[in-house]
């Protein structure tokens, strides 16, 4: 039955959402920033984590409020429709340099008024010296502040957007209702003994909480009370219950659980919803949806209180909702993460603790609903595991046929053995879920940023070592190395010289993010997502300080691929075959290849030494040793929570850097792998675009020598695929088969799909040393579209966009 | 001697295969779209686009094997005995040698990289050419290295071949998807160097022997793409009693640029497909014959 409806067509309703939403201009909502400025104005002595609760208490009472026409899902984020909030605690100085220009943007452009404009530079100025920006600049020691300047390390994200990269306890959230936590709360408060100065600050906490518990429940009651009065004028009978169901609903989960699947998934918006009031970051992610709403809607199924049908359409609605967040994020980040993702994350499938398959009928409702709306919101995660049915992949497969890259797969069979290798209780191990991305933690269980700490650029520190610890991009040395390169004798010499330098900017990540934990610990609590997440109430501590019962984190490494690629083009053509010698090679890299001979090397270098991405122990075996050294170091230090309360404290690796491969790209000058100046690194654990030439079997291979139970901060993989090569059934079946092989088997990570556009192949056609990886089936062949003669590259064209 | 490995081959043989592509071919199809598979021996292959004119081949060929002239460079092949001298000194790949010599033992390396993706979709390796039977001992090591690790095997081929030497490869081939170009024998010589005589009775013989028989149809215009000249292809697919599916090839010309880089011309310019439907056709033509039938493989 599911699966005949599939190709169904939207609901009016929905479709006319989903057009309002598309349609919207984006602007700015003014309505937080004035709040926020006000409230820290006028209670400058009061504790910081008061004065945040009590702004966040007077954003929810004073913000303007809207149900939009045939909502059913209700709650908005600001005075618009896709209006974006500004935060301006965390940072403004972008806000005064690029306010004149958001209009204009070429992409993700937003309009605001003059009178709008004005006041926003006025709440810029009183900011301006108090912003969580410049504290954290401040608090980084000196020559990490200088490290920071120089782009080999980045953790700026962290500062003007906040944490975030969380699940809170949704299953608990919905077991309780929200009036429980606040007599939990209470009960806490009374046990403190305050002759002592730390119950003194959970006094603090628990004070927040109850603030911003109440300010919670009046901000569902506005809706409560709105939906009533519009409903007292409602002319159409149909839309004047929906706006009583709506009012009903609000009473109920203002205070108490929710009593059946609408109301519980109205709570999780909620919830959802003031998460990303209170805090400005991103990744903040739903958990396993399939599995704390299954019992709500088994109930209602049984009791035939709701059909599949409405199901879909409250389904839709809750991801409509959640594309109406909307965030406006410096232009320089905007850039590289068009469309203002915000990576809220729906986890559906996965295990019990049994082993038994946990996909239900709910699953394959929220893979249908995200299938049929094509947005950007939900990110949609599947957990895969050995005894997902071939039912359910077929089902996942046909989703990604549609081209916009869900569901992603995350992999139980190497996740789960990580996580319980780590020191998770086997129970949470086996209720994972994802976060933002491709990242995992146990939700309403784990602290931020279980990955998303600060980037690390690897081929900045690559570079450093080649040049004695020399950093071209800022023309300083910031840890001397081990010599130059021309007086490396042996390979063996290069990997000293790596080893040294790597292991110096791994302390320095450390060092940052320390810095960077600090002042979001000192200035900028997160009250609601502390509550919401255990053992935060237990303990009277906020995440930052500790209240989370696991708290893993990880930092992101940018230019795996290239690192390999440029270990062994060194190995290999200059020590074994010294067909380049290293004068020659540093001089190139210095001029960008420059003219013929540079030109001729860079060839050499592209062309005659193994690339990672094509199962070849030669490169895979170099870049695994190379990446341990960074795992091996980063072992040794721990988080600001460690010995705090939480089990962990530590860090782990991670390469889930989605888009920032372009961006760090830029920063780099020429590298040995024959990638020229400010080109792109490769993304993830992705082999560099193009260079991955023996299909998907090779390149998942090589993807799993990388020691991935050590990279719990994500192995990141995209796989480029044509409509046509999964067009038919019996290549769906095949694609299910690699999968499964890769999983079961090869014990990858994670997985996700490009269905390549139109516009790809036009670029590929123009551009084709980028896309030699770009295999595309041609009716009864699959090829190497770059190989294709132009006139059937055009027939490949006009029919892909056909097939689109 | 071999000319290409293809992993993830999706479409030639049952799950995930890996091809290995024989070098040389007697047949020599007007329209085929591997040039490079016809030689026996190693040959130059010259791509233009992806010269930059550094000279490196230039600098070390003698009696003026490959030269520059008016600032383009030009192979001259008669003069060249020894190709090898070639190999890995092009930086860009703008000219390669094709021909690999290539020992059982690392063929099967090269397999054994894939199996356990052949285990779960019940995979294996594809042998294709150019024509295997036409290298019958390096052939017949590769068979049985290939059983003696447990690899399913398809035998894709134009039966253009000795009997003697399929007949004694049938108990290492699980599946021959055996090539049926045309029914007509005078057609069939104008197109190929071949006679079609020998194939059709390869055909009768290995029906003899009830080996697993699957016809791929290569479909290429003002050959054989007639409903009438489909219509005997399939008839006579479907009159042996150990062939029960049948595969239509659709035809691209992806071949054609292939021609000049290794110093052939091209003469069959017919325009490919841009649709199924005569393709879909046949399709129907097959099943109503009781045949299993798809395009493509
Ligand atoms: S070596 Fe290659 S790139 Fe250089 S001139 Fe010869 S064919 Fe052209």
């Amino acid at each position: 039955m599911i699966a005949a409806r599939i190709e169904e067509e939207l609901s009016q309703r929905i479709r006319n959402l989903k057009e309002k939403h598309l349609q919207t201009r984006p602007t700015i909502c003014m309505d937080r920033a004035k709040i926020y400025t006000a409230v820290y104005k006028n209670n400058e002595a009061r504790p910081v984590i008061i004065k945040r609760a009590v702004a966040l208490e007077e954003t929810l009472k004073n913000m303007s409020i809207f149900i939009e026409e045939g909502e059913l899902i209700v709650g908005n984020h600001s005075s618009k429709l896709r209006a974006a909030p500004i935060f301006p605690e965390y940072a403004v100085s972008w806000i005064l340099k690029e306010l004149d220009e958001f209009d204009k943007r070429p992409g993700d452009a937003f309009y605001l008024t003059e009178a709008d404009k004005q006041e926003l530079k006025e709440i810029c100025f009183y900011w301006k010296g108090k912003t969580l920006l410049e504290k954290g600049y401040e608090m980084m020691p000196d020559l990490m502040r200088e490290i920071h300047d120089s782009g080999i390390i980045r953790a700026e994200g962290n500062l003007t957007s906040g944490d975030a990269h969380i699940a809170v306890h949704f299953e608990k959230i919905l077991k309780l209702g929200l009036n429980a936590y606040l007599y939990q709360v209470k009960a806490q408060r009374e046990r403190l003994d305050l002759t002592d100065w730390q119950d003194l600050k959970k006094e603090q906490f628990y004070k927040a909480v109850e603030i911003v518990l109440k300010a919670v429940e009046a901000f569902i009651g506005r809706f409560e009370n709105l939906s009533v009065i519009m409903s007292e004028v409602e002319k159409d009978p149909q839309r004047n219950k929906e706006l009583l169901a709506i009012n009903h609903n609000c009473k109920i989960i203002s205070k108490d659980p929710p009593q059946n699947f609408y109301q519980a998934l109205q709570l999780v918006y909620f919830v959802q919803l003031i998460l990303q009031i209170e805090s400005n970051g991103h990744s903040v992610s739903l958990g396993r949806m399939d599995q704390y709403l299954y019992s709500f809607y088994k109930h209602d199924i049984d009791n035939h209180r709701i059909s599949d049908d409405f199901v879909m359409e409250l389904l839709e609605s809750t991801w409509l909702k959640l594309l109406s967040i909307n965030k406006i994020r410096p232009w320089s980040h905007t850039r590289y993460s068009a469309g203002s993702p915000l990576y809220q994350n729906v986890t559906i499938g996965g295990q019990t603790l049994e082993g038994k398959d946990s996909v239900n009928d709910l699953s394959a409702l929220i893979l249908e609903s995200v299938g049929r709306l094509r947005l950007t919101q939900p990110n949609l995660s599947v957990r895969y595991h050995r005894g997902m049915s071939e039912d359910f992949m077929m089902k996942c497969m046909k989703v990604i046929e549609k081209g916009f890259g869900m569901p992603a797969f995350n992999n139980d069979e190497i996740v789960i053995p990580s996580l319980v290798n780590l020191g998770i209780e086997e129970e949470d191990a086996y209720n994972y879920s994802a976060i933002g991305c491709i990242e995992i933690a146990v939700p309403g269980k784990w602290g931020y940023r279980c990955t998303g700490m600060s980037f690390l650029n690897f081929m900045r520190v690559f570079l450093a070592a080649l040049n004695d610890g020399y950093d071209r991009g800022s023309g300083k040395t910031f840890c001397k190395g081990n010599g130059r390169f021309e007086e490396f004798a042996s390979f063996e010499e290069v990997m000293e010289a790596w080893k040294k330098q790597v292991e110096f900017y791994t302390k320095a990540t450390v060092m940052i993010d320390t810095a960077v934990d600090t002042v979001l610990e000192e200035n900028v609590p997160d009250v609601l997502c502390s509550a919401l997440v255990d053992d935060c109430i237990l303990r009277g501590k906020t995440l930052k300080e500790g209240g989370a019962k696991y708290d893993f984190i990880s930092g992101l490494q940018v230019g795996i691929a290239n690192l390999g690629n440029s270990l062994a083009a060194i190995n290999k053509l200059v020590f074994e075959e010294e067909r380049i010698t290293p004068a020659e090679l540093m001089k190139v890299l210095a001029n960008n290849y420059k003219d013929l001979e540079g030109e001729k090397i860079r060839q050499l270098l592209l062309n005659h030494v193994p690339k990672y991405g094509n199962d070849d122990d030669y490169v895979d075996l170099l870049l695994k040793e190379a990446y341990t050294v960074f795992i091996d170091e980063l072992k040794k230090y721990h988080n600001t929570r460690f010995g705090r309360g939480p089990i962990g404290g530590t860090y782990y690796a991670g390469t889930s850097s989605i888009s920032a491969n372009v961006p760090s790209g830029a920063v780099v000058s020429a590298t040995p792998d024959g990638r020229k100046a400010h080109k792109p690194l490769a993304e993830g654990s992705s082999p560099s675009s193009g260079t991955d030439r023996l299909g998907p079997t090779a390149v998942f291979k090589s993807v799993s020598k990388l020691p991935t139970h050590r990279i719990l901060g994500g192995v990141l993989l995209n796989q480029k695929l044509s409509p046509s090569s999964i067009e038919q059934n019996r290549d769906k079946e095949k694609l299910i088969s690699i999968l499964r092989t890769f999983f079961d088997d090869l014990k990858g990570w994670h997985v996700q799909y490009n269905i390549v556009s139109c516009e790809t192949l036009i670029e590929a056609k123009k551009n084709p040393e980028n896309y030699g990886d770009l295999v595309v089936r041609v009716a009864g062949y699959s090829a190497f579209f770059t190989t294709l003669s132009p006139d059937t590259q055009d027939d490949i064209i006009d029919r892909t966009e056909h097939s689109l | 001697m071999i000319f290409n490995i293809q992993r993830f081959s999706t479409h030639d043989g049952p799950g995930i295969r890996t091809i290995i592509f024989f070098k040389g071919c007697t047949l020599k199809c007007r329209w085929c779209e591997n040039p490079e598979s016809q030689s026996f021996d190693y040959e130059l292959s010259y791509d233009r686009g992806k010269c930059i004119h550094c000279l490196e081949c230039a600098n070390i060929s003698t009696n003026g094997e490959i030269t520059l002239d008016n600032g383009k460079l030009r192979i001259n092949r008669d003069l060249i005995d020894d190709p090898l001298r070639y190999r890995n000194i092009c930086p860009t790949g703008a000219l390669t040698v094709m021909g690999e010599d290539r020992s059982i033992e690392e063929l099967i390396q090269e397999v054994k990289k894939d199996l356990p993706f052949f285990k779960k979709s019940y995979g294996g390796v594809t042998l294709s050419g150019g024509e295997p039977y036409a290298q019958p001992p390096f052939l017949f090591d590769l068979l049985a290295a290939l059983k003696a690790i447990n690899i399913n095997v398809s035998m894709e081929t134009s039966l253009y071949a000795d009997w003697k030497h399929i007949h004694k490869s049938i108990n290492y081939v699980d599946t021959f998807l055996a090539d049926l170009k045309h029914t007509d024998r005078a057609k069939f010589k104008a197109y190929t160097a071949g006679n079609l005589n020998r194939i059709i009775e390869n055909f009768k013989n290995l029906e003899k022997e009830n080996a697993p028989v699957i016809v791929r149809v290569p479909v290429i215009p003002h050959f054989n793409n007639t409903k009438e000249e489909m219509a005997h292809i399939i008839d006579f697919a479907s009159s042996l009693k150990n062939v029960h599916e049948i595969h239509f090839l659709p035809f691209h010309a992806l071949g054609m640029g292939k021609y000049g880089m290794v110093g052939k011309g091209y003469d069959f310019t017919e325009k490919f497909f841009r649709d199924d439907k005569e393709l879909n056709d046949y399709v129907a033509m097959a099943l109503k014959k009781g045949l299993k039938a798809n395009i493509g493989g």
